[in-house]
């Protein structure tokens, strides 16, 4: 590649083919220079290794009858070539005379040579040169030096006494690129992904089968999927799906990480990306598989600097590079990410991603068979009870379920036992899980504006509501606490269970408690938005992180900032009142009516709720609020949505 | 397609069932059950059922088997699948194949035998070993109900089995009947399908592509018939014969007789040409025809038969003879605003090179006039007017005169007959015009004005045949230019036509002992030219006598290679009638012997693609050659001219012609660009050109002259700039070599052929070769085999032998009374859609345009108004549109 012969007819080796300065003496008379015109010009690059060695494409590409006979007639030609050359070959052996040619070029090349940099082309045949530590040089060209491909920039060879330029060193491909092709098919195949059946299909229709079976889809009558994203939360096997997929095909497999293209100059991102895709080119049909892409493919806002800018850029040429100008070939594109929502929407268009393939938390089934695989090589004891772990309703990944296993066989390893037992499971569960919580992302100080407005509910999908495990509630009290996650969504629900549990406890005498995450993420909202504090008593904060046993009357404090929410309880539990806490259901019901939706939407609703919020005695302003028909509606439907 | 085990595994647990308890891997000692632990309950739920109505078929009891049948039956009609996998009841079954097959072959005839046969055909689907066939022997032993119940894939098999079994009795002399009533299900239900490829390969598989006209509709005969034809340029022949047979059946069964004037044209088979014009109706859809036969360059005489009315027939008659092409060409070039006559200097466009090419241009003076007169001549072709010969019409001899006496002797030739290469098609002010040389006292401007005439009418017949009454009388002439004018300007006005009158003419000069060889050559030329694909006897007899008469010196001159191809030309495209006649030629002089072989041979299967001559002649360039025999530059050519046939030809000719540049000798290396030039003739690839652009560089001279000349036969009425500016550096790099300036400037002027609005290939409506054409463009390029004697001699009006290849490379639109019409049509790049399903694009990447417009070479059009329809499938050339009936104005 990068010889840039024109229509890449083999330029090299012809007998006739002598630059025309090289011409015949005749012309030499009256020919002071001659009229090549590309010297110092960058060819285009052609596609491929060689574009003339491609044979022409057959069309159609449905196995049919036509076809093969094309086949055959290019087959036949082929046949014809070969016969021609061998004949040749045998009746005027070039392979001497070559030889003889290269022997005489190495001695013209001198040894050994050093590598220079040329600087300026000035005529035909000479050239102003540098070497990486001397002074630049006026030196000649040797003829037998392509001029095609020399240009200013670019790396030559330099006779080690004279420095005339005796060769260049072929522009290769960014050596960077070269480490992203995948030599070594991963060991991980289809088989080891448990569950994800319909992304496997997915995948394989969009990005497998064009290349193994492109006249599935010419029958048909349409194009190809060009590319797929993968999302979902992390761990639930994006990645292991590529991997997959690397490991069955036999195209080419280039993998990268978004952060690579990001580099230290600029233009090196976007240049790596062109570099990427063209080997991809080169080496179709390929697959390229750009993990993370959320590193290079956010939104594009106003950037600020340099190193922002230089990112979007790279994305621009990402852009293009998916569906550009240039038609891309067999050249199939798979992006991963956990962060869909934060891509920039030009880059999931249809036509650049044309398939999105999320990848959920396992289910029952899934987890049930993710199980199997990781314990398949695990030797367990009899009594281990997998059903246990995967009906549980605690949500893990896949990676999560992998830890697991893991943990489990860390322990009964520091026990030197040879089995695996039903506790040491139990065990890494615990420790898994709890692990896990502490992982969990900060709640995100999102605006009291944003509640109610539809985009929080939108995202319903990435939110998640997870549980607390039940043996560690249980200590403190009968019921199970709510725990949500996703900032804005808490803080919504958070506003909605005080509103509900407010009315309540003061016109039906029962008490909600708020599980410590909601109480957290209230306490946590900058001061502007933060619950009143004559609402705070009565979200009971129930600390399960650190103070694992402390008795709630202990944490009576009149201190809010003293040590953060988990310490504190700013109410005293008292087991009289009747208590509930929040169903996951109930919540969930919230969430997604539709009802109280558009109900959220209504500003004067808005502004109750924000008095309510802001008001020192958020009471008085409730009972206020109660007055309006519009508020005795909203917290009424909520409160038929939650009652069972 | 081959069952992939992934997706058989990942589908296999798609359908893993809920509520499965007893799955989870509690125990994975156990790794023999790994299978069954792979299947969900509701997998295994099937698997039993299936099992048991294995056995349940093995019951005595018929009712209960029947039962197991009808349930087995509909497990495997109801299962589905991914693209790429068994479906299940087939896997399941897999095990039972064997259990079921011995239990048929046991089992009393009964009708439940027969539905058991059915099933097992469908089982042996996957299971049958490769080259069993069981499939299609179980169907033949079942019910045979409606095929199409089991799906595709199980049709599909069912096909490729046929066609096996078939090729197996073909070669036992068994009966074939049984077969053939499977056939005809099959294709009927691949018709029904969308799948007409699949039915057309069946049948030809089992020989009997008639049976195809029974089955197509009026929704899939289009898309049969693409097929058909797009296959017959691949069928080794006589196959491809009856392909084409039956696709022009088709079209006439489904009256789409434009499509079938176009098979006859392509199969050259004057009687269909006759029988659509016979079962046609319509004076519109013939008057059709008679532009396309016009295009196509045959002669052809309308009869009452096949056109009653006299006054019909004569109009139509007028548009075979091409009487209004001028007019249709000139309106073209007004709608382009292209009228304005262009001097050589406009196109050699010297003010764009450095200053010292233009400073001493002037090296040979006569040499440079005589380029300009050619350049002048290309380019202002079939205008009418243009600034050096036509200049002041009222000064009649003024300038004009003087252009032509700024050339010399021969020159003066070539002026005079730039006149009627100027008014090209413009018979009657054509004739007047060049009148006045026929007066000079100057042999050769005599000769020029009768070669004037004779390009004037070329592709055009007249009633009065002025042509012949001009110049016939000259043929006899004692003064051999005078006769050499006459007699080409003959041979290109009556291409093609076959007319006896001149055979008698001319046939005498061939034997007459005191005419000299330019003339005979001449003379064979044009008798070849005339009888061109006539295979005609007294032709080939009269040429071989000339041939045999030469002595040893006369056969070494320059001009006797054109004796071979006027003997080549009779059988133009013709293939094995040429057979005779090349075992004369083995009696021939050993001079000449090989390269009359040659040049026979290639002519012979010029147009057909045919590999087994592309490798005999091959064959013979792969020799290296001691005793400077030429009989290999006609080999390289016929390459060309043989592979030109198709795409694909053309594209791996051109990469077997790169080898032959490398391995090959000088007289090899000469031809190559030529043949390049012939396969891409007015079709500028890119890779072409820079081969091209390098050989021009070449050591070897005539290899540069020959490199020069393709690259402007490649950009033949193009314009193409690229090729234009090589060539402007080409002739500042050649500035002082008169000979190799000249050839630049010829290709100068033949990129911008007619201002860029001719073509030469002889490829029209969609592949369709014109003899009269291609033969026009083989005798020019033959004469380029010996550049320096022949076109830098004093035969340089052998260039005017591409006239007969020009013709407008337009879309002119004309309404029902003849009249153009201008319409708006998408002009694009063609797309291949042979095979594809749906109605797919036919062109991409189009821009639209208002008629009249020019098609490039790759080039498609189509309508981009509802209004009209056209009367031809392929709008090239004239294209009568009728009124859509169907047409709603929007709004």
């Amino acid at each position: 590649m990068g010889q840039g012969t024109p229509g890449g007819l083999n330029r090299q080796g012809l007998p006739g083919d002598r630059k025309p300065d090289g011409g015949d003496k005749k012309e030499k008379k009256f020919e002071p220079a001659a009229p090549p015109a590309r010297v110092g010009r960058k060819q285009r690059k052609q596609k491929g290794p060689e574009a003339a060695a491609r044979l022409p494409t057959v069309t159609p590409l449905t196995k049919c009858k036509l076809r093969l006979l094309k086949l055959e007639r290019i087959k036949d030609y082929l046949l014809m070539e070969e016969e021609f050359v061998t004949n040749q070959e045998r009746l005027k052996p070039q392979e001497e005379k070559a030889e003889e040619d290269r022997s005489k070029v190495d001695d013209l090349r001198g040894s050994p040579m050093s590598v220079g940099n040329l600087e300026e082309l000035i005529d035909e045949n000479h050239a102003i040169v540098s070497s990486s530590v001397g002074p630049e040089y006026y030196v000649g060209i040797l003829s037998f030096v392509d001029k095609d491909q020399l240009e200013p920039g670019c790396a030559i060879l330099m006779h080690n006494k004279v420095l005339s330029v005796v060769g260049l060193l072929q522009d290769e491909v960014d050596p960077m690129v070269s480490v992203m092709k995948v030599e070594k098919a991963p060991l991980e195949s289809y088989a080891d992904i448990g569950g994800l059946d319909a992304q496997i299909q997915e995948i394989k229709e969009a990005v497998e089968l064009p290349l193994t079976h492109p006249e599935l889809y010419e029958d048909i009558g349409i194009k190809p999927p060009k590319g797929v994203i993968l999302y979902g939360e992390p761990g639930t096997g994006k990645t292991l799906l590529a991997k997959a997929v690397a490991n069955s095909t036999s195209a080419t497999f280039l993998r990268v990480v978004g952060s690579e293209l990001i580099q230290k100059y600029l233009g090196d991102g976007p240049k790596l990306v062109r570099e990427l895709f063209r080997v991809a080119d080169d080496l179709s049909p390929s697959i390229v598989f750009i993990d993370e892409i959320d590193a290079v493919g956010t939104k594009r806002y106003d950037a600020h600097s340099g190193g922002e800018r230089e990112i979007q850029r790279t994305m621009l040429e990402l852009l293009n590079q998916l569906d550009g100008f240039d038609s891309r070939g067999d050249v199939k594109v798979i992006l991963a990410t956990n962060r869909i929502e934060s891509l920039d929407p030009a880059l999931l268009r249809p036509g650049r991603i044309d398939r999105k393939i999320e990848f959920p938390l396992p289910d029952i089934k899934t987890r049930r068979r993710i199980f199997q695989i990781h314990t398949s090589r695990m030797t367990l004891a009899d009594d281990v009870n997998l059903e246990e772990f995967v009906m549980t309703k605690d949500e893990f990944s896949g990676a999560d379920i992998k830890a697991i296993c893991t943990e489990a066989g860390l322990l009964a390893l520091r026990e030197r036992r040879m089995k695996v037992t039903h506790v040491d499971f139990k065990k890494a569960k615990e420790k898994v899980m709890f692990k896990k919580k502490e992982g969990v992302p900060e709640g995100l100080y999102m605006s009291w504006a944003v509640f109610g407005f539809p985009s929080c509910f939108k995202s319903a999908n990435s939110i998640v509501f997870r549980y607390y495990p039940a043996q560690q509630l249980r200590r403190h009290d009968k019921g199970i606490a709510v725990r949500v996650v996703e900032g804005t969504r808490s803080l919504c629900l958070a506003k909605l269970w005080i509103l509900s549990s407010h009315r309540l406890r003061r016109y039906q005498k029962r008490n909600y408690w708020m599980g410590p995450r909601l109480c957290q993420v209230c306490n946590e909202a900058p001061s502007k938005y933060k619950c009143p504090s004559c609402i705070a008593p009565y979200c009971s904060l129930v600390c399960f992180k650190k103070h694992k046993e402390i008795p709630c009357s202990m944490l009576v404090s009149s201190e809010p900032k003293s040590a953060g929410p988990e310490s504190q309880i700013l109410r005293p539990l008292s087991v009289d009142e009747p208590s509930e806490v929040l169903q996951r259901s109930q919540l969930e019901a919230i969430a997604s009516s539709s009802e109280i939706r558009s109900a959220l939407k209504d500003e004067s609703l808005q502004k109750l709720i924000c008095e309510i919020d802001c008001s020192p005695n958020a009471e008085n302003e409730l009972d206020k609020a109660m007055g309006s028909e519009s508020f005795r509606i909203f917290t009424d439907k909520i409160l038929s949505t939650i009652s069972p | 397609m081959a069952p992939d085990p992934n997706s058989n595994g990942a589908s296999g647990s798609g359908n893993r069932n809920e509520a499965s308890v007893k799955v989870p891997a509690k125990d994975p000692k156990k790794k023999d059950d790994k299978k069954d632990e792979d299947l969900s309950d509701e997998d295994l739920a099937l698997k039993q059922q299936l099992e048991l109505y294995v056995e349940r078929v093995q019951d005595p009891d018929p009712g209960l088997q029947k039962v197991a049948l009808e349930s087995m039956r509909q497990e495997i009609r109801t299962s589905t699948s991914s693209m790429t996998s068994v479906p299940k009841p087939l896997k399941f079954l897999r095990p039972h194949f064997g259990t079921l097959k011995a239990y048929y072959e046991i089992m009393g005839e009964s009708d439940l035998k027969k539905y058991l046969a059915d099933i097992l055909s469908v089982l042996a689907l996957t299971m049958s070993a490769e080259g069993e066939r069981e499939s299609l022997k179980y169907r033949l032993l079942g019910s045979e109900g409606d095929i199409g119940s089991w799906g595709h894939e199980y049709v599909r098999n069912l096909a490729g089995e046929i066609a096996q079994e078939y090729a197996k009795r073909q070669s036992e002399e068994a009966p074939i009947d049984d077969l053939m009533e499977l056939v005809q299900q099959i294709v009927a239900f691949h018709m029904k399908h969308n799948a007409e490829p699949e039915a057309v390969d069946l049948l030809m598989e089992v020989e009997d592509l008639d049976l195809l006209v029974e089955h197509v509709d009026s929704t899939n005969f289009k898309r049969t018939c693409l097929y058909l034809t797009s296959s017959a340029r691949y069928l080794p022949g006589p196959d491809d014969m009856l392909v084409l047979d039956i696709a022009y059946m088709i079209y006439l069964k489904f009256e789409e007789y434009t499509n079938a004037l176009q098979i006859a044209l392509f199969i050259d088979n004057l009687q269909y040409v006759r029988q659509v014009f016979t079962s046609c109706e319509d004076v519109l859809r013939k008057k059709q025809f008679c532009y396309i036969l016009a295009r196509h360059g045959v002669s052809f005489e309308l009869d009452e038969e096949m056109a009653a009315d006299d006054i019909d027939r004569e109009s139509l008659q007028d548009i075979i003879n091409n009487s209004r092409l001028s007019e249709g060409y000139l309106t073209l070039a007004r709608d382009i605003e292209v009228m304005e006559a262009k001097t050589p200097e406009d196109i050699y466009k010297a003010h764009l090179l450095d200053g010292r090419a233009s400073a001493g241009a002037s090296v040979d003076s006569a040499r440079q006039n005589l380029a300009a007169t050619f350049v002048n001549a290309f380019v202002n072709a079939g205008f009418g007017q243009d600034k050096l010969m036509t200049v002041p019409s009222d000064a009649s001899s003024g300038s004009s005169g003087n252009w032509l006496f700024k050339n010399k002797e021969h020159g003066k030739t070539s002026a005079a007959a730039s006149l009627g290469m100027i008014l090209l098609w413009d018979v009657d002010s054509g004739l007047a015009q060049i009148d006045k040389y026929f007066h000079s006292n100057d042999n050769h401007v005599i000769a020029g004005a009768l070669l004037g005439v004779g390009i004037v009418n070329c592709n055009i017949k007249n009633d009065c045949d002025p042509a012949l009454a001009l110049l016939g009388d000259y043929v006899d002439k004692e003064d051999s230019f005078i006769r050499i004018g006459a007699i080409m300007g003959l041979g290109i006005t009556y291409a093609g036509t076959q007319n006896e009158t001149l055979r008698h003419k001319l046939s005498p000069i061939l034997n007459d002992a005191k005419a000299s060889l330019d003339v005979i050559a001449f003379t064979a030329i044009s008798l070849g030219l005339i009888y061109v694909g006539s295979c005609n006897e007294e032709v080939a007899q009269a040429i071989i006598y000339a041939l045999m008469d030469r002595s040893e010196s006369e056969l070494g001159e320059p001009l006797t290679r054109l004796l071979p191809l006027s003997l080549g030309l009779l059988y133009l495209a013709k293939q094995e009638n040429v057979e005779a006649t090349a075992e004369v030629s083995k009696t021939f002089n050993e001079k000449i012997r090989k390269y009359c072989d040659m040049v026979l041979l290639s002519c012979a299967y010029a147009g057909t693609g045919n590999v087994l001559k592309v490798q005999n002649l091959l064959g013979h360039c792969s020799q290296h050659l001691e005793k400077g025999e030429t009989h290999q530059g006609p080999a390289v050519l016929g390459i060309a001219m043989v592979a030109m046939a198709e795409e694909l030809g053309v594209e791996m000719a051109i990469r077997s012609l790169e080898h032959l540049l490398q391995y090959g000798e000088q007289n090899i290396r000469r031809a190559v660009p030529l043949a390049l030039g012939l396969l891409c003739i007015s079709n500028p690839k890119v890779n072409v050109m820079d081969t091209l652009s390098r050989l021009s560089h070449d050591t070897d001279s005539e290899v540069a002259m020959a490199a020069v000349i393709s690259l402007g036969l490649i950009g033949a009425g193009t314009n193409n700039a690229r090729i234009a500016g090589m060539l402007r550096n080409l002739s500042s790099y050649y500035y002082k070599d008169a000979s190799l300036l000249f050839c630049v400037r010829i290709a100068q002027g033949l990129v911008h052929l007619g201002k860029g609005l001719l073509t030469l290939n002889p490829y029209h409506s969609d592949r369709l070769l014109s003899p009269t054409a291609l033969a026009g463009v083989v005798t020019m390029l033959h004469a380029c085999l010996d550049m320096k004697a022949i076109i830098l001699g004093k035969y340089h009006y052998v260039l005017y032998f591409l006239v007969l290849a020009m013709q407008p490379r337009m879309l002119m639109t004309v309404d029902e009374n003849l009249k153009p019409l201008s319409v708006p049509v998408r002009v694009g790049q063609a797309v291949d859609v042979v095979g594809q399903a749906g109605r797919p694009k036919t062109i991409t990447g189009f821009q639209t345009h208002s008629t009249p417009v020019l098609l490039a070479a790759g080039d498609r059009a189509e309508l981009a108004t509802e209004k009209y329809i056209p009367l031809s499938p392929i709008l090239e050339g004239f294209v009568i549109l009728e009124e859509n009936p169907e047409y709603r104005e929007e709004n």
